[in-house]
């Protein structure tokens, strides 16, 4: 091989690497999900982490993380969460199809009004986590439960946004610009 | 920066380029709805494919898992550790008055069994099956809202096999559920799914308790006139010849609206160790051999009280 077919290749699989790791950060998000933290009675964050990574890298950097990626993602995190095989891919690629359209409107706005959209997003996922646990089980999450899941998850977005967004100038970083 | 002629081809590279174009059209997100749905339906239909993906999914990522879980549990006892020093004095002359009232008991306990022993070979009782004892570390739980489960560092390669008991030093957890090479899934008593014979200690009333996924499973077929009190012990029956009978499992806490609540010993938001309990009377699923033959217990023989 000759140098400059070298460089290609090697331009190449960096620019693989770079490209996966926002779909290798949503999935240890979903390995998170699975730590034995001991939440009391029925407060469960599911696969909500996971989506905050979707969600984030659906604003900054829509390219890495196409639909059918997120179908796996929501795929694996069911296996994860002991949840029916498919449930969070339906939520994640119809959650993020929406998300996706507001995004002219969402980059470039500040920390408290992102803040306040990721809200939306927690509170869209237990409800429409919970109506499919309704629908399979018959069996009804206390909403106290839920009120507090969603209050700890919303919580926690700054700090997993603050992470990824860590991860995003590590990208950036070493990113070669293609013209 | 590339020159020009590999900055085209690497914009022309597979991963840059068509799947891009075709695999991000909305199209391409109603076909990842319906394969979701499908999915979805494939995955009740077939529970044992579902079953299979996870236990061999976990099996991977084993080793993974036991690195993300360890910092967690080590803080976790690093807190129970510093909130526990402050109650140690109350805690040392506590224990020290259980202690003597143990060793008063312990004394009684093997009075008893030397006497049981005599009257089982009086009227050629059989024995009771060997018991197995295998300790595995919880290197996951389920973080969702469907089913109450955990996993653990412990699978077929140890003897694991489906349907034995789990237990803590407080009390049965639940029992296993799926196994692989080198996890097994154990489901909670308080799952959905999890149905267990049980009798109520001192009344003798059997029945059977379901879990609901709320953290305390329900008492369901008792006796139409079985007068059941808050406080009474409940303990598996041994019926369906899973579980050994005798083992502790909760106390009745609620008997509001004809519902009667019971409150498991084990703490089941809190396990880091579990013991899988082979009682070798696995009767309901005879898929699996029991355990091999090399399989050593982990710990002494004998049920906990």
């Amino acid at each position: 091989m000759t140098p400059r077919s070298d460089a290609a290749v090697a331009s190449f699989i960096r620019g693989f690497i770079l490209d996966m790791l926002p779909v290798l950060s949503v999935l240890i998000l979903a390995m998170l999900t699975t730590i034995p933290i001991g939440f009391p009675g029925t407060i469960r964050m599911g696969g909500l982490f996971p989506l905050i990574g979707i969600a984030y890298w659906t604003l900054v950097r829509p390219k890495n993380i196409l639909p059918f990626m997120t179908f796996f993602i929501g795929i694996f995190t069911d296996i994860m969460t002991f949840s029916p095989l498919g449930l969070h891919a339906f939520i994640f690629v119809l959650s993020q199809s929406v998300w996706k359209r507001q995004r002219r409107f969402l980059i470039g706005q500040g920390f408290w009004v992102m803040w306040a959209a990721f809200a939306l997003i927690v509170l869209g996922f237990f409800i429409l986590l919970n109506g499919f646990q309704f629908a399979l089980t018959q069996a009804v999450v206390p909403l106290r439960d839920t009120a507090i899941s969603a209050a700890i998850a919303w919580a926690c977005v700054p700090l997993v946004l603050w992470m990824l967004g860590w991860l995003h100038d590590l990208i950036d970083l070493f990113d070669e610009p293609i013209a | 920066m590339l020159p020009p002629r590999h900055q085209k081809a690497a914009k022309r590279a597979l991963w840059t380029y068509w799947p891009r174009r075709i695999l991000s059209d909305r199209g391409t997100v109603m076909l990842l709805l319906l394969a979701s749905v499908a999915v979805l339906i494939a995955g009740l239909a077939i529970p044992r494919l579902t079953d299979r993906v996870r236990s061999s999914t976990f099996d991977s990522l084993g080793n993974a898992l036991g690195v993300l879980t360890m910092p967690t549990q080590k803080i976790t006892q690093l807190v129970e550790h510093m909130t526990g020093l402050s109650d140690m004095s109350a805690d040392l002359g506590r224990l020290r008055e259980e202690n003597a009232t143990l060793k008063q008991w312990y004394d009684r306990a093997r009075q008893l069994e030397a006497e049981n022993n005599s009257l089982r070979s009086l009227v050629k009782l059989a024995n009771l099956p060997r018991t197995q004892y295998t300790t595995a570390r919880v290197i996951a739980e389920s973080g969702g809202a469907f089913a109450q489960g955990i996993i653990v560092d412990a699978g077929a390669a140890k003897g694991i096999v489906r349907d034995i008991a789990a237990m803590t030093g407080e009390g049965v957890i639940g029992r296993v559920m799926v196994t692989s090479d080198d996890t097994a899934q154990v489901v909670l008593l308080t799952d959905i799914n999890s149905r267990i014979p049980v009798v109520i200690e001192n009344s003798r009333h059997r029945g059977v308790m379901a879990g609901d996924n709320s953290p305390q499973p329900v008492l369901m077929y008792l006796p139409d006139d079985a007068a059941v009190s808050v406080g009474e012990r409940v303990l598996t029956s041994g019926m369906g010849g899973v579980f050994a009978p005798g083992l502790p499992i909760g106390v009745i806490v609620s008997t509001e609206q004809g519902r009667v609540r019971v409150q498991p010993f084990a703490d089941l938001r809190r396990l880091d160790f579990v013991q899988l309990v082979n009682f070798g009377r696995n009767t309901i699923t005879n898929e699996q051999a029991v355990a091999p033959s090399n399989v050593t217990p982990n710990i002494a023989q004998g049920a906990k009280p």
